[in-house]
């Protein structure tokens, strides 16, 4: 079996080619003397359970408030000439409201950004190949691929969740959490969402089987935060953690540098999630705190 | 008249052998069996190659030696080679599928990190095959083979971690000369090195 095609056109000494190739990520590509063209057929290979939609950042205003301390006169008078700057805006800003309200188009998205239309429908859809591979896909953009992050070859993607929503912490990316299990190893990847790169990588400290699950801890069985917990927020950068269930029945909370340990005492009890075994879905609750053990309940 | 070969299990060891089954097309009648000489440890080791062409051949790994049979001919050849002792080796076969094609074939050998390929050219009169040039070992690549008119043509993609580009190499069937070299820009980053994804996907083209 090949992985390659040829085709070759000989005229008296010389020859022309060109071969078609696929990869390891399972996409398609045409060779001739400059690479031609590829096809993301790796999105054949993707895992559906693990896709993730992810809401985008809102832009920062392009137009600054500036603001006067020295007295009341020079703020006024700054503040009536940024309205007045800003007024110039205003005919064009109503003409295209008049044409969206006639054509029914809302808004233009701007498909090279990264940024969230008005009503936050626009998303990257975030999919993992059993290939080894992530992408990113414009929603907007009849789902072409933004960003793609080809994981070391032989590397098996377990589970993603949303690590840090946009626009959780001013000025920083949306983050995702990936189990990547290479070998025997597992490790946390912390890829930034809007481009693909890798923040972060560790090591998963585990040793209690296989994981089967991981989701993010929802924020609604989070108390309203106190002070020290907006603190200790503002430390963890405004990540919510990730749950990891074993095989073995065990619970983990993601990334382990984080010491969650008001969230383990708040989804005592509380927090349900399903795990698929032999042949049925069957549903658990996590009763211990100190110990992350979980344990069944009536499915 | 078709010439079915299959590894046939012999008994008590846990060796395979080769056997050649001839049918009549019309009737589906068996003419002839043949069972060669061969030892092979799993039927993996066994190719089949070059169907509608004037030399359709099965190889054979057979122990360190690597067995040939142009099927219809009882003889068995051992071609020149030499088969290293490792555990990642394998090897494939390009033949030609055409009729009109010279009869000449490509074994490829891959190791743990390294790929290299042997072109052998057929003796129709004589029933004999010869090892005709070796291609160089580099790291890791893809072989390919074209067919224009009579004249046979072998390519190599190399793709190698930590380079961003793809050697593209083509040569003649005839002669060790190689015919062009292209050093192509790839994102090998984003799409890692030349592989199969699963086993059932074959790419199979035909360019218009």
């Amino acid at each position: 079996m090949s992985q390659s095609v040829l085709e070759a056109v000989s005229r008296d000494d010389s020859v022309a080619a060109r071969a078609m190739l696929t990869t390891q990520d399972g996409s398609i590509h045409l060779l001739r003397n400059s690479h031609s063209w590829t096809r993301e057929e790796s999105l054949s290979h993707i895992n559906p359970t693990q896709t993730l939609f992810l809401d985008l950042p809102v832009p920062e205003p392009s137009l600054k408030i500036r603001v006067s301390p020295r007295n009341i006169l020079s703020a006024y008078v700054n503040r009536v000439t940024s309205h007045i700057l800003q007024l110039r805006n205003l005919p064009s800003t109503l003409a295209r409201f008049a044409k969206h309200f006639a054509t029914g188009s809302y808004e233009e998205i701007e498909l090279g950004s990264k940024f969230r239309d008005a009503f936050g429908l626009r998303k990257f859809i975030i999919v993992s190949t059993t290939t080894g591979k992530l992408l990113a896909l414009d929603s907007a953009n009849g789902g072409t691929p933004v960003w793609t992050k080809l994981l070391p070859f032989g590397s098996k993607i377990e589970g993603m969740g949303i690590l840090r929503q946009s626009n959780a912490v001013r000025g920083y990316p949306p983050l995702l959490g990936v189990v990547v299990k290479e070998g025997s190893l597992y490790k946390l990847l912390q890829i930034n969402g809007l481009d693909g790169s890798i923040r972060d990588e560790a090591e998963v400290f585990y040793s209690t089987g296989d994981i089967v699950k991981l989701f993010p801890v929802p924020s609604g069985l989070l108390a309203t935060p106190s002070f020290k917990e907006v603190e200790s927020v503002l430390i963890f950068e405004g990540k919510d953690p990730l749950m990891y269930v074993s095989d073995r029945g065990y619970a983990g909370l993601l990334p382990g540098t984080c010491h969650y340990s008001d969230v383990r005492a708040q989804i005592e009890e509380k927090l349900y999630f399903s795990v698929f075994e032999e042949n049925a879905v069957q549903g658990y609750v996590v009763h211990t705190v100190l110990l992350p053990r979980v344990s069944h309940s009536n499915p | 008249m078709y010439t079915v070969p299959h590894t046939s299990y012999s008994g008590a060891t846990t060796s395979y052998g080769v056997t050649v089954t001839t049918l009549d097309a019309v009737t589906g009648k068996v003419i002839d069996i043949h069972q060669h000489d061969a030892f092979i440890t799993s039927p993996d080791n066994l190719r089949v190659v070059g169907s509608h062409s004037s030399a359709p051949l099965a190889i054979w790994l057979d122990k360190d030696k690597l067995k040939a049979n142009v099927l219809g001919s009882r003889a068995v050849s051992t071609l020149e080679t030499d088969i290293p002792d490792s555990p990642s080796f394998s090897f494939s076969v390009l033949a030609p599928h055409s009729s009109t094609s010279l009869p000449h074939f490509l074994v490829s050998f891959i190791d743990a990190g390294s790929s290299w390929a042997n072109v052998y050219h057929i003796n129709l009169s004589a029933g004999s095959i010869s090892r005709a040039y070796a291609l160089p070992k580099t790291p890791k690549g893809t072989y390919s083979l074209a067919q224009v008119d009579a004249n046979i043509f072998f390519a190599k993609v190399t793709l190698e971690f930590g380079r961003e580009e793809a050697d593209f190499e083509v040569w003649g069937s005839t002669s060790h000369a190689r015919l062009n070299r292209w050093t192509v820009p790839f994102p090998i980053s984003q799409y890692g090195l030349a592989g199969i994804v699963c086993s059932f996907f074959l790419l199979h083209t035909r360019f218009l």
